[in-house]
């Protein structure tokens, strides 16, 4: 897959010969990718196809087996999700990764909460509510969700909202590498449209590059410049957009020509 | 459209909270009516008094539940902890200060065994504290071989100096649940409570450690446990051998009484667990008046329990169709 992107533009993060095994069990096995900057890549693959497997890996919920990870050309060691966050690597999780008796804010700041700056804030490591409800309000605001109450608890917004906020999340901590996975399930149509369009909006106002993991085709084809497909943890493909289709792409996952 | 969101969860929030002073006010008022003695600030203060060591027990024990775990080794650490420090004290001749501080190490250490049991070995905590209450109440047994051990009247006064008819002891109690209610909603650490008790998963994903965090919690309920022992030898004026057994459930009882699920994450220490304490007394103290005998109140305090419980599982449920039914809008 060598292409005019080698030349002109800057790889973000590189993979190679990634494996991550649980046991006998090789649910990534020999992976090489590259990302680069502002560019969304999408990570197809069947149930099983060690999609998750490999995310969870860039964003240190497991350890690797094997392989080698640079992010801007640099080796890297991802041992834990703190490492992760502190390379510029945020996920947004399938199932949001939010805590639902806790608000929004606190949701937004969960593990990276704002001490008060006073003395007393200081000493007894009190947090700052007002603060970060006013950065929450303003993140949410600048994606164009208006949440009426950042002080509600995420257990009552709608699917659409959760979602809102797990990607402000991301935004708010200035990921440069941003990975999104399954980020359209259970969710409306109308939903859905949003927040691919809030995908293209942070990679052409915030400058990140994304990887993007779906079962859904043609969510994948609408804001992907690159496809990458999986299949029983060896990727079995890599095509740019524009040089491939759907029935393509579903052929690669499925093996059947 | 006012039956917006934010509307449904602050009446929820109210709901459940003013159900706890709904409570309180009917079983207050309850007790007045039906006997006149109950009604005083002479029995109020009295059974606020008689409840500073269980509120001590269970204002460490509710942060160990906040975070989905159980302690039930806190009546044993109640026991253990004095213990230890009565025989130094009396029959080693240790100085006070020394011994009180050596009452609190024991529950740390209790509380920090307790930790490592749950967090490293990755026993159930149920199951872990089982057995740890039995191994602390053995060390105790041990350690007095039978005997009862009393304390120097400095001690034992200490506990019952009274301003008026008010027991300085209520307020020591409410410092230390103000406290740690300070450290629960307004730190960190007390938020990622809240925060493991909801969800451990996501809260390892976003980074939180979250055996440090359980850990601590276990700490903080041996050190509270140890605290309620020593305030418990104080009262009783002398360390008895039977003294913290059945502790822990009472202190359960309060907790769930209080509206802390079982389940991790939500309930609150004030006015929660406070109200949840003072119920429980207030309803011991009002059948004391009515002449119940005390065999009756395991009946009262297991019913209690139980409507508790089910409340709670009731909350879950409601809470759960809320979740579903709101992902469409």
């Amino acid at each position: 897959m060598e292409d005019w992107r080698e030349a002109s533009r800057k790889v973000v993060l590189e993979v190679k010969g990634l494996c991550k095994f649980f046991g006998g069990i090789k649910a990534v096995n020999n992976v090489d990718f590259k990302l680069y900057e502002r560019e969304i890549v999408g990570i197809v693959g069947d149930n099983g196809a060690g999609k998750s497997t490999l995310i969870k890996v860039l964003s240190g919920v497991y350890e690797k087996t094997a392989g080698k990870i640079f992010v801007h050309g640099q080796e890297v060691e991802i041992r834990n999700p703190g490492d992760a966050r502190r390379l510029g690597i945020e996920t947004v999780y399938q199932d949001q990764g939010l805590i639902p008796i806790f608000d929004a804010a606190s949701n937004l700041f969960l593990g990276r909460e704002k001490l008060q700056e006073g003395f007393l804030g200081r000493v007894f490591k009190l947090v700052d509510d007002k603060f970060m409800i006013q950065e929450t309000e303003r993140t949410l605001s600048s994606l164009g969700i208006d949440i009426k109450d950042a002080r509600s608890k995420v257990l009552y917004l709608s699917g659409g909202q959760r979602q809102t906020v797990a990607i402000g999340r991301a935004v708010y901590w200035k990921g440069k590498i941003l990975i999104f996975d399954e980020p359209t399930n259970n969710l409306g149509v109308k939903q859905e449209r949003r927040v691919l369009e809030l995908i293209k909006r942070i990679r052409d106002e915030l400058g990140a590059s994304i990887i993007i993991i779906s079962h859904n085709i043609a969510h994948i084809f609408e804001v992907v410049d690159r496809i990458i497909v999986l299949r029983n943890g060896e990727k079995v493909g890599e095509k740019l957009k524009t040089e491939t289709n759907p029935a393509e792409i579903v052929a690669m996952i499925t093996g059947v020509s | 459209m006012f039956w917006t969101q934010g509307f449904k969860e602050k009446l929820f929030i109210s709901l459940s909270l003013s159900r706890l002073f709904l409570i309180a006010i009917v079983v207050f008022f309850g007790f007045s009516l039906l006997t006149k003695k109950f009604l005083s600030l002479t029995n109020l203060f009295n059974f606020m008094h008689a409840s500073v060591p269980l509120m001590f027990v269970a204002t460490g024990l509710t942060i160990v539940v906040l975070a989905r775990n159980l302690d039930i080794s806190v009546g044993s650490v109640a026991f253990l902890a004095p213990v230890v420090g009565s025989t130094l004290l009396v029959r080693y001749g240790f100085p006070l200060p020394l011994s009180v501080g050596v009452v609190l190490l024991v529950g740390l250490l209790a509380g920090l065994c307790n930790g490592l049991i749950v967090t490293r070995l990755k026993v159930n905590s149920f199951i872990a504290t089982l057995g740890t209450m039995m191994v602390f109440r053995g060390i105790g047994l041990q350690i007095v071989k039978g005997r009862t051990i009393g304390l120097p009247s400095v001690l034992s006064n200490l506990s019952s100096v009274r301003f008026g008819g008010f027991y300085w002891d209520i307020l020591v109690s409410l410092v230390f649940l103000i406290f740690l209610h300070v450290v629960h909603t307004r730190t960190p650490f007390g938020r990622y409570v809240s925060a493991v008790g909801s969800d451990p998963d996501v809260c390892r994903r976003a980074g939180i450690d979250v055996d440090k965090v359980v850990l601590l919690s276990f700490l903080l309920s041996g050190l509270f446990a140890s605290v309620g022992g020593l305030w418990l030898s104080m009262q009783l004026g002398s360390v008895s051998l039977r003294m913290g057994i059945g502790m822990e459930f009472v202190a359960l009882a309060s907790i769930v009484i209080g509206g802390i699920s079982l389940f991790g994450g939500e309930g609150s220490l004030f006015p929660g667990l406070l109200l949840g304490v003072y119920i429980l007394y207030m309803i011991e103290s009002g059948l004391n008046y009515l002449g119940v005998s005390p065999y009756f109140y395991p009946f009262v305090r297991g019913g209690l329990i139980f409507s508790a419980m089910y409340v709670d599982s009731l909350r879950v449920r409601l809470t759960k169709e809320g979740k579903t039914s709101s992902v469409k809008g």
